[in-house]
């Protein structure tokens, strides 16, 4: 069989169940008795085996298998939670995904698991001689066909109901193979050829026992049929993985009552089993397919805006534009609804990484996390893990305080790292937060001046804030001691570099032995923003209306000089101000804009400062389609992008930020 | 990598490659016809700040944004007037990138014969050596043939570097 179509499902749905047994063993150490967790352990656990298995992966099957042995008998009250199983549960999971990994990069299991396996039984056996007499009881328990299966007196009835003259009733025992790795699905095949052997009075376990995988190697059930009993034996005993077949009368003496909706329930009984089966009412969508959705609205939008433009006075016109104006924006609106998933995806891989991380370094940390159903395009989720990851590894490694030392600063001794996420106007704003030792300026700046980074003159110009972002200069490592979690060379830089590229920005907040947040905002969407037109030099370019605080008409009377830069002051605040056409190294004559009477200037707000971009002309507000300029543009100064304006024309994009 | 396991095929004995020639100045070059999307006629270029003079700008090929790069400032030619009219745009795509290729004119396309494709002489004041993959002859006439690749990537490597 060619698994291959069904690989990146099997990717797909294993890293889910992976994080939702990471997430699920982590409570269950802070909460051992809690028996939903325990069982969605176990059903995840379960889950992965049934995929590996079906994918036919071996190693991973049998990984799975041991890994849920331990968790049955947890489940079962056999093994109590403690540490060893945690760490050995926690362990199994990182050989889980490993061997994912290896599948993923090599085509198969590549990583050898027999140590853990070995472990694996090895604390399985130590635990046998504790547990052997409650399993002894349970077999002893197993042949025991009423206890489990004794009818009511509506069941009896309700028997009495199908039965027909010829029809006997049977006590059947189906035992499945020991190796039987799909349970639920043999259970559930052997309880449908039940069902069309005759009429299946009562199973144990039910059918939707079986679904949940809820039961040992047997299932009973009580069927109504008129077949010969071999028949019957030899039916079931073809369904795979079956092992024995135990058939027998039943002692039941029941007649047949008198019917008439027999053929109408029949027919309501078996789509009411179906039902159970059915999955949630989603489909999965390969990312580039919403990629390509996107860009087709983005064409409609560019159409629509030409169309608009051509301003016919015909009242049939104006109809259609404003319905065609509603249809694309609500279009728009639904593909961006789409490709938006809760942040929550990357989150909480974290809680396991402080976890280890905290315990690696004797640290007490506690992560709080917040605003985990905030919503961002699925393009950006997937760039923001490593820079998170970063954070948090920096926060936990240099941020949070060793325990004596927080008591000896009067704070608790255990540090908080908080992590969240919040929507802002049409931004998204994430920060890390840590209450632990802050940065210290000074500190950076000695490092950044050992490194060469800066020189003294450029250190002495400089305020507190700025001497903080030195730590987004490239190749800047703070860490004294290069431990395994942070401080590898690949260092903050990188977090911005990523964060920049996805159109967004990072500031750093920090007060020394108070802590330190790093926030991070980013657009909504890539794709489409909503823009300021204006006219530099003849050309149209756009500004994405998220940089621009105001804009403004000002008189060359206003512009004061300070220190040789022209500047406005704006409600007690200095602006410097700056040539649109001097930032683009325009072929025209600078400074002529004094000579105007009315001067046109968007004012540029990038993190906490300002600038006031002059420009010939400010024109309309409009939404744009941010296209890029392709790989052989790629890295043009203060150009980000190109956007098609209603007459088809090429618009630029004005990298705001590097200009501010 | 790849380049060279292409060379080798391409250099079989008797294997043939279709190219498009085109003028610039007084000379006639060629482009694989593998490489190239299609010819269109000039449209409106909108210029990029902070790019090389050689880059004329961006235009709007079917909603989808295209550099353009004049080749005459991109080899130094100066000699000959080109006629307006026949000025034509040749989309090149190279690395998943496309970009237009601004040409005199676009004269024909050519089955040229490889075993007959010579490695390049240098060419005073002309093209760099570097981006000639060979020169080839139809009849008497010598076509340049330019290594696309190295000409829109080569150099911007290197700059990338420096920074």
């Amino acid at each position: 069989m060619d698994n291959r179509q069904y690989l990146q499902m099997f990717f797909d749905e294993s890293s889910e169940y992976l994080q939702l047994l990471n997430e699920n063993v982590l409570l269950l150490e802070g909460d051992p008795e809690n028996e939903e967790v325990i069982n969605a352990v176990f059903r995840a656990a379960h889950s992965v085996k049934g995929m590996s298995a079906t994918m036919g992966f071996t190693k991973l099957t049998d990984l799975t298998h041991k890994v849920e042995n331990i968790l049955s008998k947890v489940r079962n009250k056999e093994l109590h939670i403690n540490e060893e199983i945690i760490n050995l549960l926690f362990a199994g999971l990182d050989h889980i995904k490993q061997l994912i990994e290896d599948i993923k990069n090599n085509g198969e299991e590549v990583s050898d698991v027999r140590d853990y396996l070995n472990q694996l039984d090895d604390f399985l056996n130590r635990d046998q001689n504790s547990g052997q007499a409650s399993v002894r009881e349970v077999t002893a328990q197993e042949y025991d066909f009423t206890s489990y299966l004794s009818l009511s007196e509506e069941e009896q009835q309700e028997i009495a109901q199908k039965i027909k003259e010829q029809d006997a009733i049977y006590n059947i025992e189906v035992v499945l193979d020991e190796s039987c790795l799909l349970k639920n699905v043999r259970g559930y095949m052997i309880l449908k050829k039940a069902q069309e052997l005759g009429y299946l009075a009562k199973s144990y376990p039910t059918l939707k026992e079986i679904e949940d995988e809820d039961f040992g190697l047997s299932i009973y059930f009580i069927l109504v049929s008129s077949m010969f009993t071999e028949d019957m034996e030899e039916i079931l005993k073809d369904i795979v993985d079956v092992k024995e077949v135990i058939l027998e009368p039943s002692e039941l003496t029941i007649f047949p009552a008198v019917k008439e909706e027999e053929a109408r329930e029949d027919k309501q009984k078996s789509p009411k089993s179906l039902a159970n089966i059915q999955v949630a009412p989603t489909v999965r969508v390969d990312i580039n397919k919403l990629d390509l959705l996107m860009n087709m609205v983005g064409e409609l939008l560019i159409n629509k805006t030409r169309l608009e433009g051509l301003k016919i006075s015909s009242e049939i016109y104006q109809d259609i534009i404003q319905q065609l104006d509603r249809v694309t924006m609500e279009l728009h609106h639904i593909v961006m609804q789409i490709r938006m998933v809760p942040i929550g995806g990357i989150f909480n891989r974290f809680p396991r990484m402080v976890r280890d991380l905290s315990k690696e370094l004797t640290k007490e940390i506690e992560l709080v996390v917040e605003g985990a159903d905030t919503e961002l395009d699925r393009s950006i989720i997937d760039e923001l893990g490593d820079p998170l990851m970063h954070l948090i590894r920096n926060a936990i490694d240099h941020g949070i305080e060793h325990p004596a030392e927080r008591e000896k600063k009067g704070k608790s001794s255990k540090g908080t790292i908080l992590l969240n996420a919040y929507q802002k106007g049409s931004e998204i704003i994430i920060e890390v937060e840590d209450d632990g030792a802050g940065i210290d300026p000074d500190f950076i700046t000695r490092k950044a001046l050992k490194k060469g980074l800066v020189t003294t003159e450029e250190v002495e110009n400089m305020d507190d804030k700025e001497k903080l972002y030195l730590i987004f200069h490239p190749g800047f490592s703070t860490s004294e001691e290069v431990t395994d979690l942070s401080g590898r060379g690949v260092g903050m830089d990188v977090v911005k570099r990523v964060v920049e590229s996805l159109d967004g920005q990072v500031f750093i907040e920090s007060e020394q032995d108070l802590g330190t947040r790093f926030i991070i905002s980013l657009p909504l969407t890539l794709a489409i923003t909503q823009a300021l037109m204006v006219k530099i030099d003849q050309e149209i370019f756009a500004i994405p209306l998220g940089a621009i605080s105001e804009t403004l008409m000002i008189n060359p009377n206003d512009i004061r000089q300070v220190r040789g830069q022209d500047v406005i002051v704006l409600r007690d605040t200095t602006i410097p101000i700056v040539e649109g056409s001097c930032k683009l190294n325009l072929n025209v004559e600078y400074g002529k804009y004094t000579e105007r009477e009315e001067i046109s200037v968007v004012i540029i707000t990038s993190g906490e400062r300002q600038v006031g971009l002059i420009v010939d002309e400010l024109l309309n507000q409009q939404e744009i389609v941010i296209k890029s300029l392709g790989n052989y543009l790629v890295n043009t100064k203060n150009i980000s992008g190109a956007t098609i304006v209603g007459d088809g024309d090429v618009a630029l994009i004005l990298d705001v930020r590097n200009i501010a | 990598m790849e380049a060279v396991l292409e060379m080798e095929k391409d250099y079989q004995p008797g294997s043939k490659k279709q190219i498009v020639i085109f003028q610039l100045g007084t000379e006639e070059y060629a482009v694989d016809i593998t490489h190239s999307r299609e010819i269109i006629k000039p449209t409106k270029i909108t210029k990029v700040p902070n790019t090389p003079d050689y880059v004329r700008g961006v235009i709007n090929l079917r909603g989808q944004i295209v550099p353009v790069i004049d080749l005459r400032k991109r080899f130094n030619i100066t000699v000959g007037k080109a006629d307006k009219k026949k000025e034509r745009i040749i989309t090149i795509e190279s690395r998943d990138t496309l970009v237009g290729l601004v040409v005199d004119s676009v004269n024909e396309v050519f089955w040229l014969n490889l075993t007959e494709l010579e490695p390049a002489p240098e060419i005073e004041g002309g093209i760099k050596q570097e981006f000639i993959q060979g020169v080839g002859k139809k009849d008497d006439r010598l076509l340049i043939l330019i290594d696309m690749e190295r000409l829109l990537f080569a150099d911007r490597e290197a700059e990338s570097e420096i920074m």
